[in-house]
């Protein structure tokens, strides 16, 4: 019967069946169990996005408190790129075309915010998909309204409101604060390297330079973040509140600088920029250029001051830069073209060169040290014993190099001093207070004849001394962009004669005439303001060389308690003084500043009140330019005090005008201006606001004749 | 040997005529004592579950929730449930006399629906008769007109089969398959392949003519895909499943793979428990395309893991394996016949629907019987079972 055959062949077919219903067992087993917390991995990142929240920045703050750099709240017109892509074609054209109509009332004609410009935006990679893409930045409140107000015309505009850098002194201590943009590709992927716990994103602002650049770990705020569930075409579902982080503020740091110290360094520099280049010198007007200073506490190396001319306005650099804008600050003129500026600059001669302003001069501004720089060759001679506190050189003016075979010209090297005939007999007391270069030639002279000679030394016996003073090396300041500066010695020239001149030359060798110029601050010797000033402050207290540095303390925002970092001094070197010796140098840095035979700043220094607050100091007039192509020489002046003694001295300052004359005379009285200042406790009443209009001019006892600028 | 398969109780009341209906708790061979209550207890609860998934993927990720597809689920499960008792209680043996017309009908049917203008578009298949605020697949109902007309006409053959009888058989099965096959609606062409091979096969066919019939069905399958016959996605369908690693990495979340990637995703993702009731991520963000019907056994997969799915599988095995008791059981080769077209047609079903969602099948428009959103696909389901019942329960009368 066919019957019994058809249920024997269902047999067949029960197998079938099983074997199918078993294939999908183990396929269900294998993908649940076995691959399950895979897919389920996948599950999670295909179904989460993660918005990130930026944080603003931390504040900046002066060791007293005082606000230098804060937030403020812009209001932003932005579009929700998620519900814009919902709008038909036809009404997200007409949203587009209403929004540039509306914000162009508000703008200057030549710069009117176009339809395309808007397109371009939202199709900007730079900005991510989940947060509203920026149209316009710095609306009026009046605007913000409208928008509200408006709302229905306007779909899927959102108004938003977003920090950025505030400075509420303008241009106060701009090249030490820094300034902040955009984070660069290079910056980004860097850091993204690096593994920062605060990580960035591609629209984050970053510090540029300054302490914003070189404190971007703190204060880089923590960015908060949303996560999102989304569905398939990434709309957002819901948020998971679990998840949700609010972005923190960065750290407040507070600067070691006195903001009316540092107001009255500024104002200083700048006046007596403004006031020499309304004075005559051998050449005609000084140029005046720029001119940078520093103050450092001597106690501890902290930094009370700094500053540099030309300077700029950090707020025109929010919201990133206008050409005009970034010509201006490479002092090339407003109109002209941005794409090739850095040739523009690299066709001028390096001496017709802008003034650019965003050079911090303070730490990156290279000068000969004149004079100022005798405190170092005063030490390295003791250390050396050429000379003894008493050792008296007779100085006529000028300086005959021993066993010299030239003509008399050439062995001839002159003082300032040379046609008043000199000063005559001087010990180093004397020769500091009134900078006898002979005094200091014959030191440089007698330095070489002591290694070369009478080989009782090695070739940079001299530099290994003078090199206690943190000359010739980065002093390591917690600001980014310094240089090191240039200590010559013997091997240094031999380099830089073969590169110069593609051979070693006679020019490469050292000479008594090399260590004589170096003696006195001059030929090939560098150093910046701030190394000088750190000198000096060495001198000041004692013999110890700090590390500079900005920073007071670290808090957490707006908990002044909490100091998560504070400022721990370091020492560089420490300088041994011979008691006697440390007597007299300190008793010629006194005389300098006081009615003494040919002290060379007693006229800046006239009626100080050094019995409430002794200064002492060395002006420096350093040679600039070649024989042929002669200019005006650098001003210095180096100071410090109280100079009563070693543990009393609390500010060491240094202040340069650029082709602007003798030390004496241009950048003594901005020192005893400052000094002043504090020692009369006019430190309050010093007018913070006078530095928000670059113009004003101060002095008004001294008349600007003929100021053509 | 052949003698174990006899139905082991042979009843002295066989031969008795029918009794009225209000003797039949005196009467051991009446129908209503021979119920089948597990796979009535079996297809009720895989219903209902159907129902609750289909909620679980349709109501949205939050309140309020969307009920109106599991209200028309619902309202079809009541209609299917009134349908398949009325089919149970109606003696299958009377369809032996009219399964000429049950068979035309369904042919007639195939046939208007390919008429544009009678017939809707959709999907880029012409196979839906739009009734109102109903849609009438008639591809759904044709599995069952053919299995119908197959077992009528074998029956009447009664196990002669010389080769002009198979060849009418093929016929009867060749007019449906080529006209579903013209919508074109390749899974249900497939799966009556398979089905009406599994009847040839078990309505004593022999496997010379079976080895070269299934020759026919391989090279007519490739010739099929080879063709013009199927549409680009098809065929993209076919090439997701043949290069999934490929496909998954390359063209990733994009097109067909990207619903095999979703799928799997979903199913992995349950693991052993599952994401919970309403929990899954892919469900409830609607990752998954199509969830609701040819999908749902990803939101199984998900939200009740290895355990719930598992279970579900079990079920669904336990009314397979009913099926084919009955088939076993039946008094006659019509019976039979209609059981084992029934249980092919569901063991297809679901290898090939829940296979799909898992990678080891091509994705094919074939939804998953009790589970898959559709009214007419979960009617021509529960008609079945009730034929399935009324096999069932006249086997001692």
């Amino acid at each position: 019967m066919s019957s019994d055959n058809s249920r024997h062949r269902l047999g067949l077919v029960a197998i079938t069946a099983l074997s199918l219903f078993g294939a999908l067992f183990a396929r269900l087993w294998f993908l649940q169990i076995v691959e399950g917390e895979t897919l389920g991995q996948q599950v999670l990142s295909n179904a989460q996005r993660v918005v990130v929240v930026p944080a603003p920045r931390g504040r900046i703050l002066d060791r007293n408190g005082v606000v230098l750099v804060d937030n403020r709240q812009s209001i932003v017109v932005a579009i929700d790129t998620q519900a814009f892509g919902d709008l038909a074609k036809d009404e997200q054209a007409r949203v587009l075309e209403r929004l540039s109509t509306y914000l162009n009332r508000g703008r200057p004609p030549n710069d009117p915010l176009t339809v395309k410009a808007i397109q371009n935006r939202l199709h900007d990679e730079r900005f991510s998909r989940f947060r509203p893409v920026p149209v316009a930045e710095d609306l009026t409140v009046d605007q913000e309204i409208y928008f509200r107000e408006q709302a229905d015309r306007f779909p899927s505009v959102v108004v938003e409101r977003q920090s950025l850098r505030q400075y509420p002194y303008g241009s106060l201590a701009a090249h030490l604060l820094g300034y902040v943009g955009s984070i660069s590709e290079e910056e980004y992927t860097r850091l993204k390297a690096a593994g920062s716990p605060k990580p960035y994103v591609q629209s984050d602002e970053i510090g540029k330079s300054g302490v914003e650049s070189s404190y971007e770990k703190y204060l880089r705020g923590m960015p908060g973040k949303r996560v999102y569930e989304v569905d398939r075409s990434n709309r957002v579902v819901r948020e998971l509140g679990s998840q949700r982080r609010t972005p923190k503020q960065g750290d407040d740091l507070y600067l070691a600088i006195d903001v009316r110290v540092q107001a009255e360094t500024e104002i200083s520099l700048r006046q007596g920029i403004l006031q020499r280049r309304g004075e005559q010198g051998e050449l005609g007007y000084y140029p005046s250029e720029g001119g940078a200073a520093a103050v450092v506490d001597p106690t501890n190396g902290q930094v009370m001051a700094m500053a540099s001319y030309p300077t700029y306005d950090p707020s025109t650099l929010v919201g990133g830069i206008s050409c005009p804008v970034w010509r201006d600050l490479q002092g090339l003129p407003a109109e002209g073209s941005c794409k090739t500026i850095d040739k523009e600059i690299a066709a001028i001669p390096a001496a017709d060169r802008p003034a650019s302003k965003l050079v911090n001069r303070a730490i990156a501004g290279l000068y000969p040290p004149g004079s100022t720089f005798k405190l170092a060759t005063a030490y390295a001679s003791l250390k050396l014993g050429l000379i003894t506190p008493e050792t008296t050189i007779y100085d006529p003016g000028y300086f005959l190099i021993p066993g010299c075979k030239g003509t008399k010209d050439d062995c001839r090297v002159s003082s300032p001093s040379a046609e008043s005939g000199g000063i005559g007999n001087v010990n180093l007391n004397a020769a500091l207070t009134a900078s006898s270069d002979t005094f200091f030639y014959k030191l440089g002279n007698d330095s070489w004849a002591l290694h070369k000679q009478q080989n009782k030394v090695g070739p940079t016996a001299l530099q290994d001394e003078i090199a206690k003073f943190g000359i010739g090396e980065k002093t390591g300041i917690d600001v980014a962009g310094e240089k090191a500066g240039r200590l010559p010695d013997p091997d240094w020239l031999k380099n830089f004669d073969k590169q110069l001149n593609g051979k070693a030359t006679e020019a490469g060798n050292w000479q008594s005439g090399a260590s004589i110029n170096l003696a006195i601050g001059q030929g090939d010797v560098l150093v910046t303001p701030l190394q000088m000033a750190n000198a000096y402050a060495a001198f000041a207290n004692g013999g110890t060389l700090y590390q500079p540095g900005v920073i007071d303390r670290i808090t957490p925002f707006n908990e002044p308690g909490e100091i998560t970092k504070s400022y721990a001094p370091k020492v560089l070197h420490k300088l041994d003084f011979d008691p006697v010796a440390y007597g007299a140098m300190k008793d010629g840095f006194a005389g300098v500043t006081q009615d003494r035979p040919n002290a060379t700043a007693k006229g800046a220094f006239a009626d100080f009140p050094q019995d409430v607050w002794p200064a002492a100091g060395k002006t420096g007039t350093a040679q600039s330019g070649t024989k042929t192509n002669r200019r005006e020489d650098h001003s210095w002046f180096v100071g410090y005090g109280p100079a009563s003694d070693a543990a009393a001295a609390r500010y060491s300052a240094a202040v340069i005008m650029e082709h602007s004359g003798q030390g004496g005379s241009a950048s003594a009285p901005a020192v005893r201006r400052i000094f002043q200042t504090i020692a009369t406790n006019g430190l309050d009443a010093v007018d913070l606001r006078a530095l928000l209009d670059p113009n004003v001019v101060m002095f008004t006892n001294t008349p600007a004749a003929g100021a053509e600028n | 040997m052949a003698a174990s398969y006899k139905p082991r109780l042979r009843p002295a009341t066989r031969h008795t005529v029918r009794r009225p209906m209000a003797n039949f708790k005196r009467n051991p061979a009446s129908p209503f004592r021979h119920v089948d209550v597990v796979l009535v207890a079996c297809v009720a609860a895989v219903t209902l579950f159907g129902a609750l998934m289909v909620y679980s993927t349709t109501r949205g990720a939050t309140a309020p929730y969307d009920t109106s597809y599991v209200n028309r689920v619902i309202m079809f499960m009541v209609i299917g449930g009134v349908v398949m008792a009325g089919v149970a209680l109606f003696d299958y043996r009377k369809l032996r006399d009219y399964w000429p017309f049950i068979y035309g009908g369904t042919v007639l049917l195939l046939a208007l629906v390919l008429v544009p203008g009678i017939g809707s578009r959709s999907k880029g298949t012409q196979g839906w008769f739009q009734l109102g605020p109903f849609q009438l697949q008639p591809s759904e109902l044709a599995k069952l007109g053919m299995i119908i007309g197959f077992a009528g006409l074998a029956s009447q053959f009664r196990g002669d089969l010389d080769t002009s009888r198979v060849a009418m058989l093929l016929g009867v099965c060749a007019v449906p398959m080529v006209l579903v096959l013209m919508q074109p609606d390749l899974g249900t062409t497939l799966v009556s392949v398979a089905v009406a091979f599994a009847l040839l096969l078990v309505a004593g066919v022999r496997p010379r003519i079976l080895g070269v019939l299934a020759v026919v069905a391989v090279l007519g399958t490739t010739m099929v895909l080879t063709s013009g016959v199927l549409q680009q996605y098809q065929r993209d369908r076919l090439a997701t499943f043949l290069e999934q690693e490929k496909s998954s990495t390359l063209k990733a979340e994009q097109g067909t793979a990207y619903n095999l990637t979703q799928a799997k995703r979903a199913i992995g993702s349950g693991g052993l428990w599952g994401k919970g009731l309403f929990k899954g991520p892919q469900t409830r963000l609607q990752n998954v395309p199509e969830q609701r019907t040819d999908f749902i056994f990803t939101a199984v997969g998900e939200q009740l893991g290895f355990v719930g799915s598992g279970a579900l599988l079990a079920v669904l095995a336990a009314i397979v394996w009913r099926v084919w008791r009955t088939a076993q059981l039946a008094r006659d080769d019509f019976g039979m016949l209609i059981c084992t077209g029934i249980m092919v047609m569901l063991v297809i079903q679901i290898f090939e629907n829940i296979g799909m969602t898992m990678g080891i099948m091509p994705i094919t428009g074939i939804p998953l019987p009790f589970l898959s959103y559709g009214g007419s696909a979960l009617l021509t389901t529960l008609i079945s079972m009730g034929l399935v019942l009324s096999v069932h329960m006249r086997r001692f009368s």
